[in-house]
């Protein structure tokens, strides 16, 4: 049956600086799985993709009604830090997947991209080429995206990253309690997001373990 | 639980954070024992006035094992931040993907997922008797002259653990007829009167309620009295008395009370 549908895409880096915070990173997916996949209304009206990205990227779990997947694949570590990467393969999948959702008469509204890196760009003369083209306003489902940093992650390229809001972690604040704010905050999110008549996109203004950052509006 | 008084924030010790919704975050408090906090956000306005108002009302009395009725008022720097409440019983919980999952009415009116497949879902004659459950409690609230305001998929709890039963939570919306809420609840999408009046009054409650029914009865989040009214199938499926109540809950100022369901449902 047509619904309208708003489609979240978790975008994480899994680079070898993630290893020791990998077990708190998927136990936090797996605890927004567990919440949006288990409250009905949200999980009719949203979708959800998992996106790991290191020297690659992959689509880890390709959209999905949250309730109908009962184990998320979890992120493993990779060599290398290519947003580039991860910009281009969210394009393509968003591309491929809007079409697929209108082509099923659903009303699609504008995706939402939660992007958590820890670390600096290995491809920086690359990556704003593949970041234009994701959020080109001529493209009609570019995404809102909100940016989270945490450990030695650029807060300046975190802020041209997010678009809606962006996020970085506070000194002092582990990355084991950063990744729970992060994951808090993402649940908040789409359960905030999903049940809400006109599926706003709805981001809590400040999350535990990181200071916002100044985003430029257009 | 009868009422507790007003508290101070700063003497209150919150064990655990149980859920965070819209309008404010819910504790449970280390003591007393079942005691929740839901503390408002900021943005929120609270009438300290009216939720004395309510948390005072004899209606609690009758209705005190099926709601979770404020207890008291909650104040820092002398303003009202929220409220205290008990929690609901256990029965009205389950355990879900491994997680404490309070039994929500949304889990009737959606199909069966991969993610909720060990929940058992009530059989047509127990949806028959959680449907009169609501129905009871709304004809309580209504003789006290009580109005519900929103209904909300999270806030109408059930059982079939020791038969039938349902609970309502977080009803700070709730007001007597011609006074304004303590806290305004969400117009929830999905729920509205179409007839869109400025106030939530007895008769919008009715609609909600004539919604509550046949979306519990049919297993369908979204049906309404109109489109019974519309479609034989759905007409066949509720029976002659059941339809014509639909019929009648179109038609804003005619909506049926509470009890002329409860004769139909018998």
């Amino acid at each position: 049956m047509p619904e309208q549908i708003l489609p979240f895409y978790v975008v994480c880096d899994q680079s070898y600086s993630m290893t020791d915070h990998l077990d708190a990173l998927n136990d936090g997916l797996a605890q927004l799985h567990a919440a949006v996949g288990t409250d009905p209304v949200v999980a009719d009206k949203t979708r959800f993709c998992l996106i790991g990205f290191a020297g690659n990227a992959e689509v880890l779990q390709p959209l999905c009604s949250p309730s109908d997947v009962v184990n998320l694949v979890g992120l493993a570590t990779q060599a290398g830090t290519n947003f580039g990467a991860a910009f281009a393969l969210l394009r393509e999948t968003i591309e491929d997947d809007v079409a697929a959702l209108k082509a099923d008469a659903h009303q699609v509204y504008r995706p939402a991209v939660f992007f958590l890196s820890d670390g600096h760009p290995t491809d920086p003369a690359a990556w704003p080429g593949a970041y234009e083209r994701l959020v080109d306003p001529d493209w009609a489902a570019r995404p809102n995206i909100i940016a989270f940093g945490i450990g030695d992650a650029d807060a300046a390229t975190i802020g041209r990253i997010g678009t809606f809001q962006a996020f970085m972690s506070r000194g002092g604040v582990s990355p084991a309690a950063a990744l729970h704010g992060f994951a808090r905050a993402l649940t908040t999110s789409v359960v905030r997001s999903g049940s809400d008549g006109d599926l706003l996109l709805r981001v809590p203004t400040q999350v535990a373990g990181f200071t916002a950052l100044r985003v430029d509006q257009l | 639980m009868g009422p507790l008084g007003d508290a101070q924030l700063t003497d209150l010790a919150a064990a655990a954070t149980v859920a965070e919704g819209g309008q404010g975050t819910v504790f449970r408090l280390a003591r007393p024992a079942g005691t929740l906090l839901k503390l408002y956000h900021r943005e929120v306005a609270v009438l300290a006035g009216e939720l004395a108002r309510l948390i005072d009302l004899p209606a609690r009395e009758t209705v005190a094992t099926r709601t979770a009725w404020p207890s008291g008022r909650v104040f820092h720097r002398g303003r009202c931040v929220g409220l205290l409440m008990p929690a609901a019983p256990d029965r009205f919980t389950t355990t879900i993907a491994g997680r404490p999952r309070l039994l929500e009415l949304q889990f009737l009116l959606y199909p069966r997922r991969a993610m909720w497949a060990e929940l058992a879902l009530p059989t047509e004659d127990e949806r028959r008797g959680l449907a009169a459950g609501y129905l009871e409690l709304f004809r309580e609230l209504h003789h006290h002259d009580v109005v519900l305001g929103d209904v909300s998929m999270r806030n109408l709890l059930w059982t079939l653990s020791g038969g039938p039963g349902v609970f309502a939570i977080d009803c700070d919306g709730f007001r007597v007829a011609g006074r304004p809420p303590a806290v305004r609840p969400a117009d929830t999408a999905g729920w509205a009167d179409p007839a869109g009046p400025r106030e939530l009054t007895l008769d919008t409650d009715r609609y909600k309620l004539a919604l509550l029914t046949l979306r519990i009865l049919l297993g369908n989040h979204r049906v309404t009295p109109e489109e019974v009214r519309g479609k034989p199938l759905l007409r066949g499926r509720l029976g002659p008395a059941l339809s014509l109540l639909a019929a009648r809950a179109a038609e804003p100022g005619r909506r049926p009370a509470a009890e002329c369901w409860l004769a139909a449902l018998s």
